[in-house]
């Protein structure tokens, strides 16, 4: 990858906002199988700051022309809504620099480095976070709640996307592999022929979940990342995405395997977020399990295409995942 | 197949004990995690091989008696296609207990292989 960073090229791209320093430390971090993020420090005239370069590769030409598209948010407008995100009291990445192409990075930004654990595996079993795992759904619920809340007058750029919306897009990306799998079929029928009628609006993350929230052993939530799919949307379905099985990680709550869904929703109202309708959450839970169900089919086919990539082909065969957990919920007894 | 020794199962076993014991401990950071995917692909490998002449056959069983006539000949992937296609279509009530039972049976064996576990109460 030409794009790869070296501590000079860092250093280069930031000199213009940063001032004279030098980087140090630069390594790439486990994770992310569509991106790549770096941890570094730079040590300039303000002495050590931890910083992070996040890289979003360019989307691929891979749609039908006119077809509607899944958001994905570019650098500038990602960090657009981590600012609007800060500035509502939510605790999202500072943003240090978009990168520009004159930076010969590619696509991306720097933002803060923040202390705290990511791994879901830790979070919802290691004993270091059991103190302060009881407090993590009530948190997450007062921020989801914060998020849902934020104005987005500055931010024009988010679609608007309703469930039937989401069904089309997503049902769309699987170009006919629906066909050759029953249960993708089964689901995507379940789904059309629920679609709610209600639904408010306001900034949805949409991919709001343990593995995506830096949890630091005493003050819980300290930052929530990859905003790159945010969209305007009905709320509920930030709280059925918390609660996938999938982003568990084995934890016994069903809110982010941290909690209960009554803690979370109870949070949640408390903070002014609205009334939760537990149904829509379901509903947005299955959906949820349906868009990772189909994800899962294009990285196997992106992980086996061209070069191979073992991280994403792997990811094809947790297909079966939330198509199981799709069934649990779809043939649950109301 | 021909009479390997020894066979791919304990071929790929071997791969994933060898790379588990003495690479993995060698290598960090990104490197680390990357192989140990492959570690976790090689050891599904080897359950695919143990398992899935068994789980093709109770889905082909299974497909047969739901399709009737339009199974008649057909391969594996062809009654599956005809199976989805008569869900997306309407053909199918999607809540016919023959069918519901059908794909929940096909997901679970494919976990066996995918990942053993998920179907159970902890996931």
């Amino acid at each position: 990858m030409d794009t790869q960073p070296t501590p000079a090229s860092l250093a280069r791209a930031l000199a213009g906002v940063l001032g004279a320093g030098e980087v140090q430390s630069l390594a790439r971090l486990t994770g992310g199988a569509t991106k790549a993020t770096w941890s570094f420090d730079w040590v300039g005239a303000q002495g050590r700051e931890p910083l992070i370069l996040q890289q979003t590769p360019p989307r691929a030409a891979d749609l039908a022309p006119g077809a509607q598209r899944p958001p994905k948010l570019d650098a500038a407008q990602d960090a657009a809504v981590m600012d609007a995100a800060r500035a509502a009291g939510v605790p999202a990445p500072r943003v240090r620099h978009v990168l520009a192409p004159d930076d010969g990075l590619g696509c991306g930004y720097v933002t803060d480095r923040v202390a705290g654990e990511t791994l879901g595996r830790r979070i919802v079993s290691d004993a270091a976070f059991d103190a302060v795992r009881p407090a993590l759904a009530a948190q997450a619920g007062e921020i989801l709640a914060a998020i849902h809340r934020m104005p987005v007058g500055g931010l024009p750029f988010l679609q608007r996307l309703r469930a039937a919306d989401e069904l089309a897009i997503y049902a769309a990306l699987l170009r006919g592999h629906e066909r050759t799998h029953p249960a993708l079929a089964w689901a995507i029928r379940w789904i059309g022929e629920r679609l709610p009628r209600e639904e408010r609006a306001g900034v949805v993350h949409a991919d709001f979940r343990t593995g995506n929230l830096i949890v630091d052993p005493a003050q819980g939530i300290r930052c929530v990342l990859d905003w790159e799919i945010a969209r305007i949307g009905d709320p509920m379905h930030d709280l059925g995405v918390l609660c996938m099985r999938s982003w568990r990680f084995g934890g016994a709550g069903e809110a982010g395997g941290f909690g209960s869904r009554e803690a979370l929703y109870a949070a949640y109202e408390r903070a002014g977020g609205g009334r939760v309708d537990p149904a829509r959450v379901r509903f947005w839970e299955a959906m949820s399990n349906l868009k990772w169900a189909i994800a899962c089919v294009r990285r196997g086919l992106a992980g086996t295409g061209g070069e191979g990539n073992v991280e994403l082909a792997a990811i094809g065969r947790r297909l079966e995942e939330p198509l199981w957990d799709f069934m649990t919920l779809a043939t649950a007894k109301e | 197949m021909p009479a390997f020794l020894p066979p791919a199962e304990a071929l790929l076993a071997s791969c994933a004990a060898d790379l588990e014991r003495d690479v993995l401990p060698a290598l960090e950071g990104y490197a680390r995690f990357r192989t140990r995917v492959v570690i976790n692909v090689l050891r599904l490998l080897g359950r695919e091989l143990r398992l899935a002449p068994g789980a093709d056959a109770a889905e082909s069983q299974r497909l047969r008696a739901l399709l009737g006539d339009t199974g008649e000949g057909a391969d594996l992937p062809a009654m599956r296609a005809a199976l989805a296609a008569r869900i997306a279509d309407g053909g199918a009530a999607p809540d016919d207990p023959a069918l519901v039972d059908h794909l929940r049976r096909s997901l679970h064996e494919a976990l066996a292989i995918d990942h053993p576990g998920w179907t159970g109460p902890a996931g």
